[in-house]
């Protein structure tokens, strides 16, 4: 009978049945046209983020080969500090030399647009990582516990969610600097307290009390054994899902930050647009005229928030099956 | 097979949980569970516990293997007082040892002590050679204490009712085995990827490898089953609670896991406690019977004597229940009345005298009749039978 061990090893047994898994996954999530739709559009973002550097270097070939010391000392493909100097006004409309146009200081919008992608890209991915971390863990103890440290934690997520998170935001930032990455942090920790929790606890006590919890614990299974090796993966799922509804919000908050000019970050989509208010091409007429300094960086903030959103929401009927028509 | 080798003894376990919330004041009402039960297990053989829901055989198999706290009662495991283990709370171990023990031979002379009988006999000789000394005669019972549960757990398993939620279907079969081994760090991962592939096969999960990583919802009702009676029997144990397992069990392959379950009973020289509520099963399955009704074991003895020869008005009407396959037969009005009262604060006269046939005043009268032996092993809680009332 000795020679019925298993040929693999472990680990490839396990990558071997997630992938299996995740194929499982796939089939149901292709179904869902508006999850991939948000998918696509997060691929194509990603990709459009990562085409960064490759923009002023084609620009420059394109458009001042022949005056090197003009692009050396304006740099106007630069998001922060570019200028200009061959175009007579800015903000300038949407040309060849600047396909998005530039905005009043002559900085070309494009290439801002493609600098702040992948900052709002970590930015929202690690506030919904830490959102999510700290919601599954203390979700998943406070069902676990139960007593006092449930109630604390349930109570302290009462009033989190009832702060306006916003508010704080803004009366923090006249504390200290908001970067991206204070910014993100922030968020993270406050989502993190508040609703989520909330949700997680919930599903943590749909857990707590199957059987297996029991057989567990008559085992001799620590605590943190049962939290971390039975609670926690079956509700892990659903923790991932309120991962992406938090991209959402963390973009969405970062926007408005930016826009209301308390953040202390150097470009970022809500920037651009903060930028087109504060110079005054908002007001009256002037909002169909001078359209591409806001329409762009707004069409993008909408686009990936709602794409993650979607790509949550595709996600959730694999995730909650009792969503699946069938 | 008749050995007086005993794995497991009960004494006068009670089990009460509060029936009222108060933040202030004490509780007043409780259910009564588990009241005051008595029983022993030998080696490699099993008891049945049978009952209706809700008359405390599930929650007894709890205490057992610590999922709840007795509230009061002995349980001994192979000649070791395993109850100041069970309570979570160091100073309720402590209170226990010094209620039980402490506090009677304190008030024993030597030669007292040394006339006690079984496990108390064991212990009363160590309090002798401490000198009589209490605090440490307490000290010793605890020391160790985080050690000995973890023994403890060892030696006791649960197999649980329903084989569809008692595994987590996260884990993959040779995770969801291999747990014990795992919190009890027993061997590297080869060892065990052999303890495992080992036991699925003996539990009849054949080939091992290509059970050992599916995931439970992979499986069928009995395969889970087995699974869950492999888990169980990983770590070796003495004894194990089962807890209906095969009443979630398709009917035509009931016979197949308790068939199992026999064999290794007798493989591993470990006994059962049957929990079930099948009369059928239970004379499958078991040496002997203890039939519970609210909290208390109103009949016990031999299965075979006890079934064929039910001495309790309970006992018969639970025979009688039992369907017979003859569609001609019509089946008698069952002689007891009403339904099962609330365990709650239960007023003390027999706990079955609402529904009993036999009742007189003399039951009412008096508390919960004593368990006693009308005929050899054969133990019955009723004046009537016993003679004592009329």
């Amino acid at each position: 009978m000795t020679e019925m061990v298993v040929a693999e090893p472990l680990w490839k047994i396990r990558l071997k049945l997630w992938v299996r898994s995740f194929k499982t996954g796939w089939e149901l999530f292709k179904e869902k046209k508006l999850a991939l739709f948000g998918l696509g559009v997060i691929i194509f973002f990603a990709i459009f983020g990562l085409l960064y550097p490759l923009y002023p270097m084609i620009m420059r070939n394109l458009f001042w080969k022949d005056d090197p010391f003009g692009y050396q000392t304006f740099m106007p493909y630069d998001p922060i500090i570019g200028f200009d100097p061959d175009i007579v006004s800015h903000p300038s409309p949407p040309s060849l030399r600047h396909p998005l146009g530039t905005d009043p200081l002559g900085r070309d919008i494009l290439s801002m647009i493609m600098y702040s992608t992948p900052r709002e890209f970590v930015l929202g991915i690690t506030a919904a990582l830490i959102t999510v971390i700290i919601g599954t863990i203390i979700g998943a103890s406070a069902a676990y516990y139960g007593g006092v440290i449930d109630t604390f934690f349930m109570r302290l997520a009462d009033i989190v969610m009832l702060f306006p998170s916003l508010a704080l935001l803004m009366v923090l930032s006249a504390f200290m600097e908001l970067t991206l990455f204070r910014l993100a942090l922030i968020m993270g920790i406050l989502a993190g307290f508040g609703s989520i929790t909330l949700v997680l606890k919930a599903q943590a006590l749909t857990v707590k009390v199957r059987p297996f919890i029991d057989a567990a614990k008559s085992t001799g299974a620590s605590d943190a054994y049962i939290i971390f090796r039975h609670i926690i993966p079956n509700i892990l799922p659903l923790s991932f899902l309120y991962m992406m509804f938090n991209v959402t919000g963390a973009i969405f908050t970062e926007a408005v930050l930016s826009f209301l000019g308390l953040a202390n970050i150097r470009m970022s989509w809500g920037v651009i647009i903060q930028m087109a208010e504060s110079s005054g091409y908002l007001m009256g007429a002037s909002i169909g005229t001078y359209w591409w300094l806001w329409l762009p960086a707004g069409v993008c903030i909408t686009l990936l928030c709602s794409s993650f959103y979607f790509l949550g929401r595709g996600l959730e009927e694999i995730v909650n099956p009792r969503l699946r028509k069938r | 097979m008749q050995t007086n080798d005993v794995v497991l003894r009960i004494e006068n376990l009670r089990k009460l949980f509060p029936a009222e919330r108060k933040i202030f004041g004490k509780v007043k009402l409780f259910v009564h569970a588990v009241d005051d039960i008595t029983f022993e297990i030998r080696r490699k053989e099993s008891l049945a516990l049978v009952g209706e829901s809700g008359c405390g055989k599930t929650t007894t198999g709890r205490v057992l293997v610590g999922l709840e706290e007795p509230t009061s009662g002995r349980i001994v495991v192979e000649q070791e007082d395993v109850t100041p283990l069970l309570y979570e709370d160091e100073s309720a171990a402590k209170r226990y040892v010094r209620e039980t023990y402490v506090k009677r031979f304190s008030s024993m002379s030597d030669q007292q002590l040394k006339s006690l009988t079984g496990i108390d006999a064991v212990y009363a000789q160590r309090f002798l050679d401490l000198g009589k000394n209490e605090a440490k005669f307490v000290d010793e019972m605890l020391q160790n204490r985080r050690e000995r549960v973890w023994q403890m757990r060892r030696r006791i398993q649960m197999i649980f009712q329903d084989p569809y939620e008692s595994l987590n279907p996260r884990m993959t079969i040779f995770d969801i085995v291999a747990e014990p081994l795992n919190i009890h760090g027993v061997g590297n991962l080869k060892e065990r990827e052999e303890l495992v592939a080992k036991m699925l096969f003996d539990v009849g999960l054949t080939p091992p490898e290509t059970f050992m990583f599916r995931f439970p919802h992979e499986l069928s009702g009995g395969q889970r089953q087995r699974v869950a009676i492999a888990r169980a029997l990983i770590l070796n144990p003495s004894f194990v609670v089962a807890d209906e397992p095969t009443s979630m069990l398709d009917v035509s392959i009931r016979t197949g896991v308790m068939k199992l379950m026999m064999r290794l009973a007798e493989e591993h020289q470990m006994s059962y406690l049957y929990i079930t509520h099948d009369l059928a099963v239970a004379r499958y399955m078991s040496n002997d019977i203890a039939v519970m009704y609210l909290g208390k074991i109103v009949e016990r003895g031999p299965t075979e004597e006890v079934l064929k020869n039910p001495l309790h008005p309970y006992t018969q009407a639970l025979l009688a229940a039992v369907p017979i396959p003859d569609p001609e037969m019509k089946r008698g009005e069952p002689n007891i009345k009403g339904s099962v009262p609330r365990p709650i604060n239960p007023p003390p006269r027999c706990r079955f005298f609402d529904r009993c046939p036999y009742a007189v005043k003399f039951c009412e009268d008096n508390d919960h009749p004593p368990l006693k032996e009308v005929a050899p092993k054969h133990f019955v809680a009723c004046y009537v039978v016993a003679g004592e009332a009329s």
